[in-house]
This record gives structure tokens, sequence and C-alpha cells, in this order.
């Protein structure tokens, strides 16, 4: 990897997980609201008629999207690096590095 | 450490035989990467799976409750869930797609006959997992949807009353059905879908991919590429996205749970089965109530069984591929597909 490409790369890694532990801390911190799409459900008297899935308040929210945001980060990465590596085998495997070690 | 190991269990033969194995590269090769995915979207549902069983209570008056102790209490229980729902979903998605490929490209051609067949047959145990888990969470509609199908076979003569009563353990859907469903979708179902599985992989290592019949009758050298470490690169840059795919599509579109099912309430408008069985619903909604001197509902369940038998021996049936025959084979795969779009759509209007 070029200097070019790894060091945006690591200033977008690093903003992003100060971002993360902050958000986390300052939401840690105080009370919230719960959002209006809570997990109860629709009530129908006592009795619970639907449960629409959902975080249970901001903090919840906020932690699963953070966390979805970083799984789909880790993704980009890897698929960098795999990229990066068939490229690598492909031009091993034409040269016939492999087909050496196979005899 | 690699040594000890080597000695004892033989690894570096399987090292070896993987490095050997080459994957044919041509147009359709894109098509064979459906194949791993359904093995990804298993493994995640085994391992959501597991930790459900943790919280599951499979029994009449628990069933409903723990579920939505599950949505509600278990911390990200609701994710876990939904992972487990949309891994099935695009499990067997992925199997429609994986069997229709290798359909029209006439993949399963001699010598690959039973890797088609258990092909199918993990199929058809596939859809026996969604069938037997759509009970489990015990809502109105799982639980009527479950009466629907599980009278279905009523409809067969001598052997149809005999086959309700044992996926009901009993006259009714009851308590007893879903303690025999979540037996069937938690122990006897994965011993035969894994065994399944180790002789369809088995099978794909042991004769290799097929190459398309055009290129094979005019026996050109085709480009290969090695399995390992080429093609498992590959794979790995599909699982990471459908993995991120799945995951963001269980966040933002969980599955909903509706009010514990009442045995004695009536049935709720709209019973519906999951998506993969609605083709094969309204086929038997389609056909009259009588046909000539026999209920409709038989001679519709004898069609569909004829055609999963077909399905089940299409390689035998289409043994002369690049005749006048396998060309109507391959159009039956359109065909097929036209009707399951139709039907499924009709199904939900």
């Amino acid at each position: 990897m070029t200097k070019r490409v790894a060091i945006p790369l690591f200033a977008i890694i690093l903003l992003v997980f100060v971002y993360s532990i902050g958000q986390a801390e300052v939401l840690d911190g105080r009370e919230v609201p719960p959002l209006p799409q809570q997990s109860q459900g629709d009530l129908v008297g006592d009795e619970v008629e639907t449960i629409v899935p959902a975080p249970k308040d901001i903090t919840e929210a906020t932690a699963i999207y953070i966390f979805l945001g970083w799984i789909w980060l880790s993704i980009g990465i890897l698929i960098f690096f795999l990229r990066l590596k068939i490229k690598e085998v492909d031009r091993l495997h034409e040269l016939g590095f492999f087909t050496e070690d196979k005899d | 450490m690699r040594i000890w190991m080597d000695e004892r269990f033989g690894l570096s033969s399987v090292a070896q035989f993987l490095k050997n194995k080459s994957i044919p590269i041509n147009k359709h090769t894109m098509w064979s990467y459906t194949g791993s995915a359904i093995l990804l979207f298993f493994v995640i549902q085994i391992v959501t799976g597991f930790i459900l069983i943790f919280y599951y209570k499979p029994i009449l008056e628990e069933a409903n409750a723990s579920v939505v102790r599950i949505m509600t209490e278990v911390p990200l229980g609701w994710i876990l869930r939904s992972v487990h729902s949309w891994s099935a979903t695009f499990m067997i998605a992925f199997l429609f797609v994986h069997l229709l490929s290798i359909w029209i490209n006439k993949a399963y051609r001699r010598p690959r006959e039973l890797t088609w067949m258990t092909g199918v047959l993990l199929l058809i145990c596939s859809m026996l997992f969604g069938f037997t888990g759509y009970l489990l969470p015990w809502n109105d509609l799982s639980f009527s949807a479950t009466k629907v199908g599980t009278d279905i076979p009523r409809a067969i003569p001598i052997v149809g009353e005999w086959v309700t009563k044992l996926l009901r353990g009993g006259e009714d859907v009851t308590g007893d059905t879903l303690t025999r469903f979540f037996g069937i979708h938690v122990c006897i179902l994965p011993i035969f879908l894994l065994v399944l599985l180790a002789v369809h992989v088995y099978l794909i290592q042991k004769l290799g991919m097929s190459v398309p019949l055009e290129e094979e009758k005019s026996r050109k050298k085709t480009k290969e590429i090695p399995f390992w470490p080429n093609f498992v690169y590959r794979e790995a840059i599909v699982w990471l996205i459908l993995f991120g795919v799945c995951l963001t599509v269980a966040i933002f579109f969980p599955p909903s749970l509706e009010k514990m099912a009442d045995l004695m309430a009536p049935a709720p408008e709209g019973v519906k089965p999951e998506w993969y069985f609605l083709f094969l619903f309204q086929t038997l909604k389609i056909f009259p109530a009588r046909f000539l001197f026999i209920s409709g509902e038989t001679v519709a369940v004898f069609l569909i069984l004829l055609g999963i038998v077909l399905f089940f021996f299409l390689p035998v049936i289409d043994n002369k591929p690049e005749e006048r025959k396998g060309k109507i084979v391959r159009a039956t795969a359109f065909l097929f597909i036209l009707y399951f779009l139709i039907l499924s759509i009709w199904s939900l209007l």
C-alpha cells in the first residue's frame, strides 16, 4: 500500500474511532427519551398485539449504527487488501509459480 | 505444532489437494459463487441458532413469551433473531438461484448426476427448515399457516391421514406439534443436512466443476485458476459483501412478532406461508374443488409431487443435453421461473 493511500485511510479510521468513543461517552452520561418506535409494540388493552423490533433507545440505536458503520469499513478495507492479494496470486499463477509447486 | 498436527491428521495431503484443485474460468463462473454463499448463510444460521436455543422454550405456554423476551430483554436479541431469519431467506434464495443456474447451464450432466440429486435434497431439507421454524414463535399467523401446511398431506389417499398425524403429533396443531417441530428443526434436519452437505461437497471436490456445454464440445483448453488461493480470495470478497448485506437488512428490516396463537380462535385473514412456499400455496388454491371424480386438492398434490420427482431425476431425463430434448429441458427452466414469479405475486395480491 502506498503512502498516498495509507495516510488518508489511517486518518479516516482514527476519526471514526474517536467519534464513536466520543458518542458512546456522551450518550452514557445522559438520560435519553425512548424512541417513538419502541420495541414494546402496539398495545391493545393489556395484551401485546404486535412487537415491532427496534433499538430500545437512542444510545442503543447510535451504538448499532456505529457498529454497522465499523463493519462496512472493515469489509471495505478487507476487500481492498483481498483485491491486492488476488492481483498478486494471479500474476504468480500466470508466471507458473503454482504449476512448479505441483511437481 | 504444524508437524505434530500433520502427523496425526495428515493435513498436508488436504492442503496439497486444495493447491492442485483448479477452477475453470468462463462466462458462467459467477454462478459457482452461489454455492459457497449458501454455505456462508448456513454457518450464520448455525451460530445464531445456537444462541437462540439458550433463550427459546419449546412449550405451548412459553414459546411466544420466550421469543418476546429474546426481542425485548436479551441484549441485541432482536438483531440475532432477525439475522437468523434473514440468513434463512438468503440461503433459500441462493439455493434456488444455484439450482436454476445448474439446470440452465446443464452442469448436472454425466458424471455429476448425484451432485444434482444431493443438491435437490438439500433444497427440500432447507425448505423443511423454514417450514418447521415458522411455527416456533407460536403466533397467530404461524399457527394458522402450519395448520394449512400440515393439512395438505391429507389429500394423498391411504397414507395422507397418517402423515398429517405424524407431523402434528395428533389430530390438531397443538403444543405437541410445537415440540415435534422444534425437535425436527434443531436435531433431525441438521443431521440430514450435514450428511447431505458432506456428500455434496465430497462429490464437488471429486468430480470438479463442470465447464459449459459449448466449451466441452469445442474441446478447447479452458482457462483455469487454482482453487487455493486464487479462487478462495475471490470467494472471500463475495462472503464479506453478503455478510454485510445480511446484517444491514437484518438491522433495518427485522421481522415483527404477532400475539400468541389462540388454539380456539378462528384463523386470521391473509394466512400466508413463507415466500418460497407461495407458488405451491397458490397452485393448491387455483385447482377446482373437484376434478372429474377426484378431489382437486388430491390432483394438485400429486402434480406437485410429480414435479418434485421429475426435478430430482432431471439429469436422468436430460440424458442428451445437446439435442432437441436438452433444449426443451432448458426452456422448462425458464418456464418454471415464470411460473414461480407469477404465482408468488398472485398469492400476495
